[in-house]
C-alpha cells in the first residue's frame, strides 16, 4: 500500500508555503462556488491563471483546494438559500433548506462539512489503496494507451448528457478542435489558415474558460438583473449528538457509493449523490422525515458528492485518463506545469503525486474548519448586486485569458468557446465530451498512429493479447449501454410519472 | 416574449450546421492525407472527428423529425407529461444514476429578444477589446468594455459604469502588474503611450 508515501506527501503539503496556497484556494473556491451555476469545473478553469508563476506542486495544490472550496460554497448557498451552486448539491437542498428553515441552518452546515470530510478521507483511503495498481498500466503499449483512451471516450459519450447523438456531437466537435495545428506526426498544418497563432493549436486554458466560465455568465447575462432571496440564519451552530448518530452511517453508506461511482467515467455528482438520497431515503425508520430537515439527507448526498471528486481522480493518476470535466481540467492543468497525469507520474515524479493526493485531506480539513464561519461573508458576497460580479468575473476572465501567453488572440478563442458552449447549452448539448474530446484526443491520435508505425500498418496490432481483447469487449458494452440507457431510464421514469399525469388528466 | 418555436428552431439549425460543418471537415481532413508509409496520414482523425460529427447531426436531425411527428400526433398528453415537475427526488437509487435530468450539465432557459441583446452586447465588447487591446492599451480597452457592459447590459447610470470601470481597470491593472508582476498591454498610439496608457 502506498500509506508511507501518502505521509511522505502531508510532510510536504505542511509547509508553511503549501499550507498557504491551499488556504487561498479554499477560500477562492468557495468564492466562486456560492456563485449559483458555478461548480468546480467553472471556478477551477475560472482560476486557474491565479496559479500561474507557482511552481507545479504548489499549482496543483492550489487547483485542488479550488475544486474543493468550490464544492463547499456550492452547499453553503444550497442549505441557506436553497440555491444548489452546482448540480451536485442539488440533493443538499431537499432537506439541508428545511433544516435551515426550523432555525438548525447552523448544524445543517456542520453536517454536511463533516459528512464532505469522511467523504474525502474515504475517498484518499481508496485513492491511497488503489494507486499501486498504476504500475500495471506502465507495462500497456500504444495499443492498449489507444484502447485505453478509446474505452473513456466511448463511455463519456455513453454517459454524459441527455442524449447520445447530442453527446457524440459535442465529444466529436472536441476531437474536430483538438486536431487543429500542426500535426505530430508528419508535420502538416491542419486547419491553420496559414495563421501563425494556430500552429500550436487552440489553447486549452482559453477554450475551457470559455466553454465553462464565459458561457456561464452569458447564461445568467441574458436573464436580467437576478434577485437574491433572504438567506436563512445560520443560528445555533453544533449539531446535536442525536444529528451526529444519525448521519454516521449515511456518511460512510455515501462514501462507499460516491467512491466507486467516481470510478466510472461519465458518472456526474449530482446523479450521485441523488442516488445516494434515495438510498438513505429507503433505509431510513425515518424515511417520512425526507424533505423536512432530516439530517440524513444532507449527510449521504454530501459524503458521496466528495468521495466522487477523490475517486474521479484515480483514473486520471493511475491511466492519464480523464473521466469528467472538471478532471479535465486538472489534466490540464497538470500537463501546464510539466505534469504528466498518469502512471508516469508516480514513476517520474512520486513526490508530486503524493503531495496532491495528501493535498485532497488537507483541502477537506481546512474547509471543514472554514466553511462555518465563512458562510456569513458568503452570502453577503451574493447580495452584492450580478451586475457588478459578472463585470468583475468577465474582466478576471479577460485579463487571465491574456496573460496565458500574453496574447489577444487566446481572448478571442474564448469568446469562440463561449459562445459555443452557450449554444450548446441552450440546445441541452452536454459540454463535458467537448473538453474530455479535446483532451483524450491528442492520446488517440498519437497512441493510433505509434501503433500502427510499430506494426508497420497492421491493425490487428489492437486485438493481440488479452488486456487489448477485454478492453474492446467493455468499449462494446459501454457504447451498446449508451444506446440503451436513456429507454430503460424512461421506462422506470414513466413508472413513476403516468400515475401523476394520470390525475392531472383527470382534473 | 419569444415564440414557443425558437428553441426548436435553434436546434435544427444547430443540427443542421453540425452535418454541414462536420462535413467540411471531413472533406478538408481526408486532403491533408489518409495514409502514408508508416500507418495513418494526418487527415485520418479530422476525417474521422468530422464523419463523427456529420453522423452526430444527421442523427439528432431525425430525432427532431420523429419528435415533430409525435407532437404533431399527440400534443395534448405531450403538453400534460411536459407540465409535470421533474422529480429529482425519484425514490430509486437507480432511476437517479439514469435519469437524464440528472446531468451535471448546466441548463440555459432560452432567451427573450432583450436576453439575446444583452447576450450579443457582451460578446460584442469582449471582441471588440480583443481586437483594439494591442492599439489602445489594457487601460483604455477594459474601461471601455466594462463601462459598455454596465451601461447597456445591466442598465447602470452612465457616471457610475464610467466610475466602476476606470476603478476595475485602474485596480486590476495595479494587481497584475505589481502583485502578479504580469506586465499588460500599452497603447501602440504615441499620444496614448505617453500619458503612460
Amino acid at each position: 500500500m502506498g500509506f508511507d508515501q501518502l505521509l511522505g506527501g502531508l510532510a510536504t503539503v505542511f509547509t508553511p508555503e503549501h499550507l498557504l496556497f491551499a488556504l487561498i484556494g479554499c477560500v477562492l473556491g468557495m468564492l466562486v462556488g456560492v456563485l449559483p451555476g458555478f461548480g468546480p469545473a467553472a471556478a477551477v478553469s475560472l482560476l486557474i491563471p491565479v496559479t500561474f508563476g507557482l511552481d507545479a506542486t504548489s499549482a496543483i495544490i492550489m487547483l485542488a483546494a479550488i475544486l474543493y472550496g468550490a464544492a463547499y460554497g456550492g452547499t453553503t448557498t444550497a442549505v441557506l438559500l436553497r440555491i444548489p451552486g452546482e448540480a451536485s448539491s442539488i440533493a443538499t437542498t431537499l432537506d439541508g433548506y428545511q433544516m435551515a428553515k426550523q432555525g438548525r441552518g447552523g448544524p445543517a452546515l456542520v453536517i454536511a462539512a463533516l459528512a464532505s470530510f469522511v467523504g474525502g478521507l474515504i475517498g484518499v483511503v481508496g485513492f491511497v489503496v488503489v494507486a499501486p495498481f498504476s504500475r500495471l498500466a506502465l507495462e500497456f503499449g500504444a495499443p492498449e494507451l489507444f484502447l485505453v483512451s478509446l474505452l473513456g471516450f466511448a463511455l463519456i459519450t455513453s454517459f454524459a448528457g441527455s442524449n447520445p447523438a447530442k453527446a457524440l456531437l459535442s465529444a466529436a466537435a472536441g476531437l474536430a478542435i483538438a486536431t487543429v495545428g500542426v500535426d505530430s506526426g508528419v508535420g502538416i498544418a491542419r486547419f491553420t489558415f496559414d495563421m501563425p497563432e494556430l500552429f500550436d493549436g487552440l489553447g486549452l486554458v482559453a477554450i475551457v474558460m470559455g466553454v465553462f466560465g464565459l458561457s456561464e455568465v452569458l447564461g445568467q447575462a441574458q436573464k436580467g438583473p437576478l434577485g437574491v432571496p433572504s438567506p436563512l440564519k445560520v443560528a445555533r451552530l453544533l449539531p446535536t449528538r442525536t444529528d451526529l448518530r444519525r448521519s454516521a452511517l449515511p456518511s460512510l453508506r455515501g462514501s462507499v457509493i460516491g467512491f466507486f461511482m467516481g470510478l466510472l467515467p461519465g458518472s456526474p455528482g449530482a446523479a450521485t449523490s441523488l442516488a445516494s438520497y434515495a438510498a438513505e431515503k429507503k433505509l431510513s425508520k425515518r424515511s417520512k422525515e425526507f424533505g423536512r430537515g432530516a439530517v440524513e439527507g444532507i449527510a449521504g448526498p454530501e459524503s458521496a458528492n466528495n468521495a466522487l471528486a477523490v475517486s474521479s481522480m484515480i483514473p486520471l493518476f493511475t491511466l492519464g485518463i480523464p473521466t469528467s470535466a472538471t478532471v479535465a481540467i486538472m489534466a490540464g492543468a497538470f500537463t501546464m506545469n510539466g505534469l504528466i497525469p498518469g502512471p508516469l507520474l508516480f514513476r517520474d515524479n512520486p513526490d508530486v503525486a503524493w503531495a496532491i493526493i495528501a493535498s485532497l485531506i488537507v483541502g477537506n480539513l481546512i474547509l471543514l474548519v472554514l466553511n462555518v464561519p465563512l458562510a456569513r461573508v458568503w452570502i453577503a458576497v451574493l447580495k452584492v448586486p450580478f451586475h457588478y460580479l459578472m463585470a468583475a468575473i468577465l474582466a478576471f476572465m479577460f485579463l487571465g485569458t491574456y496573460s496565458i501567453n500574453g496574447s489577444a488572440f487566446d481572448i478571442l478563442i474564448m469568446l469562440g468557446a463561449g459562445l459555443l458552449g452557450y449554444v450548446f447549452q441552450l440546445v441541452k448539448v452536454p459540454l463535458t465530451p467537448l473538453v474530455l474530446g479535446l483532451i483524450l484526443g491528442p492520446l488517440l491520435e498519437e497512441n493510433f498512429q505509434r501503433s500502427l508505425a510499430l506494426s508497420r500498418g497492421d491493425y490487428n496490432v489492437f486485438l493481440q493479447g488479452p488486456i487489448s481483447l477485454t478492453l474492446i469487449g467493455v468499449i462494446v458494452l459501454a457504447i451498446l449501454f449508451g444506446a440503451v440507457r436513456p429507454l430503460i431510464a424512461s421506462m422506470l421514469k414513466k413508472k413513476t410519472i403516468t400515475p401523476v399525469a394520470s390525475k392531472e388528466l383527470a382534473k | 416574449m419569444q415564440t414557443l418555436n425558437a428553441p426548436v428552431a435553434l436546434e435544427w439549425t444547430v443540427a443542421s450546421a453540425a452535418v454541414a460543418g462536420g462535413l467540411a471537415i471531413a472533406v478538408v481532413g481526408a486532403g491533408y492525407g489518409l495514409t502514408n508509409t508508416s500507418g495513418v496520414g494526418a487527415g485520418f482523425f479530422p476525417t474521422v472527428a468530422g464523419t463523427l460529427m456529420a453522423l452526430a447531426g444527421v442523427l439528432w436531425l431525425l430525432q427532431l423529425a420523429a419528435a415533430r411527428k409525435t407532437a404533431a400526433a399527440a400534443p395534448a398528453i405531450g403538453d400534460i407529461l411536459e407540465s409535470v415537475p421533474p422529480h429529482r427526488d425519484s425514490g430509486s437509487a437507480l432511476v437517479s444514476l439514469l435519469d437524464d435530468d440528472n446531468s451535471e450539465e448546466p441548463e440555459a432557459d432560452f432567451p427573450d429578444r432583450q436576453g439575446i441583446a444583452r447576450v450579443g452586447i457582451i460578446a460584442a465588447a469582449i471582441l471588440l477589446a480583443a481586437l483594439l487591446l494591442p492599439y489602445l492599451g489594457y487601460t483604455i480597452v477594459m474601461t471601455l468594455m466594462l463601462g459598455s457592459i454596465l451601461f447597456l447590459v445591466s442598465k447602470r447610470k452612465l457616471w457610475l459604469a464610467v466610475l466602476v470601470a476606470v476603478g476595475a481597470a485602474l485596480a486590476s491593472r495595479l494587481v497584475f502588474e505589481v502583485w502578479l508582476g504580469t506586465a499588460l498591454p500599452t497603447a501602440s498610439i504615441d499620444f496614448l503611450a505617453g500619458l503612460g496608457l
